[in-house]
């Protein structure tokens, strides 16, 4: 499977990029392939291309804030939770997506 | 046939003392009888008394009605309806919040723990916790002391005299006193005491209860008193003190206490409150036991100020109303650098000023290695750093701060707030302790600078229009010759005990240098021929305050062996911009390259010719202007004590060689932000790769609370020199938390902020020996706190770029238990620097 997620929260100094390992990490686990584009404090990085949302099935937003340019992922199911949710919880978002 | 008018009343502060004895001014005019009379409370009033207006408890919009009755009620009507529409209206219009634009950062805590609080005007600073003793209650006479009853005639007519004694003494005060609101409140004062039912009401005391006319002041202050304590306006309720401080006054008087003589007895621990505090006063009291002072109005630059600050002592002014709602014995924590007085702190906000009372130790610690050693920079080169002083008491505290020497003395502290002026003998006295603890050092003593800013009584000075413009300092000399004479003969004579220097303060001409330089001959040749010990080679250097100076250095060179810029008068006069009016003080910014290029010629003039040149103005204090002192190749800098070691810490940091090519870049910015800026990126550049550091590191912290992890942690901050302000980057951490707890589970908790008041951007680490609730996303407790401060500025990237990293880490478990496991500081500092290499 072929996920595509984006990570932002209010200050975009720590928990950005702490969502972003988490989601990285989890993939690995359950065997999938991420690209998670950080929204933060130095602005977009590793940005998803038009490509990668063509091969992907999945998006997840975890942010505390709009997320930029939203557009580019529709036709995608999006998941959205909270950044603290991604962190927290990042194991059990993907037990669900492997089910579905 | 009366007349009357009716109107709902105007004024936000309500019928308070200035507008009531406006009102009253007026009304005195008509021999018709006149009469105020709220409708809301009910009350009426002698319109001829401002007193028994107050008392009408008027508050805004309250119906009122005037009814006047008498020969002349037509014209009082025209011209009391004209008042109340036209002066009337305006009377309060400068009275602003209090203290505005100085308020001061209240902690967190004190809010959340609802803790009630005074807020004031920083004195000095510190911290102290003691119960809380009233000085002005003891000074006024207990009744045992009031005077026998003499007689209805004899207590009458004392009452009479010492009214209008006062009377004349305040009036004399008024024409000299410095500022408007000094004489507004003596104004409110003398309506007081020349209000008909003030006298009145004492009369009938001393008539119907037959006691002194002392007591019956007392009870008169006490029934107008407990009139006002029922009002619902603030305001009124102040007023009380008024009063009280009024017939306080009186009644001192009549009983035959004067409040100078009157000396405090401690023999306890105290925070003591007066309204003010003669700097006789505060010598008197024994400063073992005086903790703090919570005083009503002496002013940030009164000489009892700047004594409490040489003593250490916290101190908050302007707390006008101390007595209410605090009762004699209460606990009472004092923070002098905030100016807050907390009536029974609660436990957690004693262990918030505990915590910051650490910080300021270890501060101490750090600087102590500092004190005894010559300021150098980092490559070597040597700066005095001297000490500002304004009373010779001040000297042996300059020394421990590490100061080494007097770069000026301001001896018009020793001729302020007195009767006459001191003597050759006191002065000399002075002279030789200031000097004392500096040996072989030198000691600058500044003759007299009095006029300008300075008015002294007994010297009666003509009132100028422009009095920074006008006879200040050395131009009022030759009025007062024997006054100098007898200064320089106490320096002449004390410069046997030390390595004395006098320095002229306004030069602009080299005839006034050669004018003391004669003086100095002359007091010279009468000591040697009384055969009284002096030294006749005593230096004589001149400030450096008129911009014209820095073009006849070329004269002035041969006639003065050093100079030091005043650098605060130097730019009000180059400017020409008055200092002491905050709206226009920024036209008047010593960053402004103008400036620069100033004490950039004056110094390069004077380094030619191998002059010693010092600078004694608040910029020699300034951090941010550090770099830039230490291009200029100054001999010396000279500032208040507390500012010594911090100064001298980071001078040690500095390169010369940088430091000069920085000042060469910024003489060529625009203006004074281009040079700021420049500044901020040439220390930023400094710090770079200092993200972390073992100091930032603490394993085995005992905080119990969110509140005290944060506090703990900016103190480490700044005892490691990485944040300019505590409160500034608490606030900015607060601000984050507020928006959502940074406890991001697995035991980590990463609170940060970004902040100008952030130094260097820092990662401080805190391992806590028992993980503590932080509101965290998964419940749990934390135990591994990581606190980022950063600076704002051109690395801003760079270093965002590292917390991303270690963010992610930080999700690794294996990462956290290596936190947890190790024991060892600088273990975790290699592990940490790894992972941000």
């Amino acid at each position: 499977m072929k996920i595509v997620a984006v990570t932002a929260c209010p200050t975009g100094i720590a928990h950005t990029y702490m969502a972003a390992e988490q989601l990285e990490r989890m993939a690995k686990k359950y065997g999938c392939e991420i690209k998670v584009e950080t929204q933060g404090a130095m602005g977009i990085e590793n940005e998803i291309s038009e490509q990668e949302i063509r091969e992907a099935q999945i998006a997840i937003f975890a942010a505390d804030i709009a997320v930029q340019r939203k557009e580019r992922f529709a036709g995608l199911t999006i998941i959205e939770v909270s950044v603290q949710e991604a962190i927290k919880n990042a194991e059990a978002l993907f037990k669900n997506i492997m089910q579905s | 046939m009366a007349k009357e008018f009716c109107f709902p009343f105007p004024l936000k502060h309500g019928l308070h003392a200035r507008p009531a004895s406006l009102f009253q001014e007026t009304a005195e005019r008509f021999i018709s009888t006149i009469t105020w009379i709220n409708e809301r409370t009910d009350i009426s009033a002698d319109a001829k008394s401002t007193l028994a207006l107050v008392a009408t408890d008027t508050m805004l919009n309250d119906p009122c009605r005037i009814t006047i009755q008498g020969v002349d009620e037509v014209t009082a009507l025209t011209m009391l309806s004209a008042l109340l529409k036209g002066d009337f209206l305006h009377v309060d219009d400068d009275l602003s919040e209090p203290q505005a634009g100085t308020e001061a950062y209240v902690p967190r805590i004190i809010v959340k723990e609802a803790n009630a609080y005074l807020q004031g005007i920083p004195i000095s600073r510190g911290i102290a916790i003691a119960p809380a003793v009233f000085l002005d209650e003891e000074a006024v006479p207990s009744e045992s002391s009031f005077a026998a009853f003499a007689g209805e005639e004899n207590e009458c007519a004392a009452l009479q005299h010492e009214i209008e004694e006062l009377e004349h003494e305040w009036i004399k005060r008024m024409s000299s006193a410095s500022g408007k609101t000094e004489r507004d409140i003596l104004k409110v004062q003398l309506a007081i005491l020349k209000d008909k039912e003030f006298a009145a009401r004492t009369t009938e005391f001393i008539i119907k209860d037959k006691i002194s006319a002392s007591f019956a002041v007392k009870h008169t202050a006490e029934f107008f008193a407990e009139a006002l304590m029922n009002s619902q306006s603030s305001y009124l309720r102040e007023r009380i003190t008024d009063i009280r401080d009024v017939a306080g006054n009186l009644s001192r008087r009549l009983a035959g206490i004067t409040k100078a003589s009157f000396k405090f007895q401690r023999t306890e621990p105290a925070i003591c409150f007066a309204e003010t505090l003669t700097p006789s006063q505060l010598l008197s009291l024994d400063k073992r036991y005086v903790k703090g002072l919570v005083l009503g109005r002496i002013g940030v630059s009164s000489h009892t100020a700047i004594l409490l600050r040489a003593y250490g002592i916290p101190c908050v002014d302007g707390i006008m109303d101390g007595h209410q709602g605090i009762g004699a014995g209460t606990e009472i924590l004092i923070d002098g650098s905030r100016g807050l007085v907390l009536p029974t702190p609660s436990l957690a906000v004693k262990r918030y000023y505990q915590l910051e009372h650490d910080v300021f130790e270890r501060l101490k610690k750090r600087y102590a290695r500092f004190a005894n050693v010559p300021a150098r920079t980092a490559d070597g080169r040597r700066i005095e750093i001297g000490a500002n002083i304004g009373v010779e008491a001040e000297a042996e505290i300059a020394l421990a701060y590490g100061a080494e020497g007097i770069g000026v003395f301001r001896t018009e502290y020793l001729f302020m707030d007195r009767e006459a002026p001191p003597s050759e003998e006191e002065q000399f006295k002075a002279y030789c302790r200031a000097a004392a603890p500096f040996s072989g050092k030198p000691v600058i003593i500044r003759l007299l600078d009095i006029g300008g800013d300075k008015p002294v009584a007994y010297l009666n000075l003509p009132h100028e229009h422009n009095p920074f413009l006008g006879r200040r300092a050395v131009r009022m000399y030759p009025d007062h010759e024997e006054l100098i004479k007898t200064q320089i003969r106490a320096v002449l004579r004390a410069a046997v005990h030390g390595e004395l220097r006098i320095m002229i303060p306004m030069v602009c001409h080299t005839k006034e240098l050669l004018y003391i330089r004669n003086l100095i001959s002359s007091v010279a040749a009468e000591l040697k021929e009384k055969g009284i010990p002096h030294r006749d080679d005593v230096p004589v250097g001149i400030m450096i305050e008129v911009p014209s100076v820095a073009f006849s250095l070329d004269q002035m060179e041969e006639t003065a062996d050093f100079f030091s810029i005043g650098s605060n008068d130097l730019a009000q006069y180059f400017f020409a911009v008055d200092r002491g009016d905050k709206e226009i003080t920024h036209l008047a910014n010593p960053m402004e390259p103008s400036f620069l290029q100033l004490l950039h010629k004056i110094t390069i003039d004077l380094r030619t010719r191998q002059k010693w040149i010092g600078l004694c103005g608040e910029i020699a204090g300034q951090k941010k202007f550090l770099p830039l002192m230490v291009g200029l190749g100054l001999s010396e800098l000279s500032m208040s004590s507390p500012l010594i070691p911090e100064i001298k810490a980071l001078m040690s940091e500095l390169d010369s060689n940088e430091c000069q090519q920085l000042l060469n870049a910024v003489l060529l910015c625009d203006d004074a932000r281009a040079v700021e800026d420049m500044l901020e990126d040439f220390g930023e550049l400094r710090s770079k790769d200092k993200i972390i550091g073992i100091d930032i590191i603490r394993i085995d912290s005992d905080c119990v609370t969110r509140d005290e992890v944060i506090k703990e942690m900016i103190g480490m901050l700044m005892v490691a020199g990485r944040i300019d302000t505590m409160d500034a980057v608490e606030e900015a951490i607060w601000q984050r938390e507020d928006v959502c707890s940074t406890g991001v589970g697995f035991g980590t908790a990463i609170p940060h902020c970004k902040s100008p008041a952030v130094r260097v951007t820092s990662i401080v680490f805190l391992k806590l020996r028992k993980p503590i609730y932080w509101h965290s996303v998964d419940e749990q407790p934390a135990d591994l706190v990581f606190m980022i401060a950063i600076h704002p500025g051109i690395l801003e990237n760079e270093h965002l770029k590292l917390i991303a990293r270690l963010s992610r880490t930080l999700m690794h478990e294996e990462f956290r238990d290596s936190l947890r496991a190790t024991r060892d500081l600088q273990s975790i500092l290699d592990h940490l620097s790894s992972i941000l290499a």
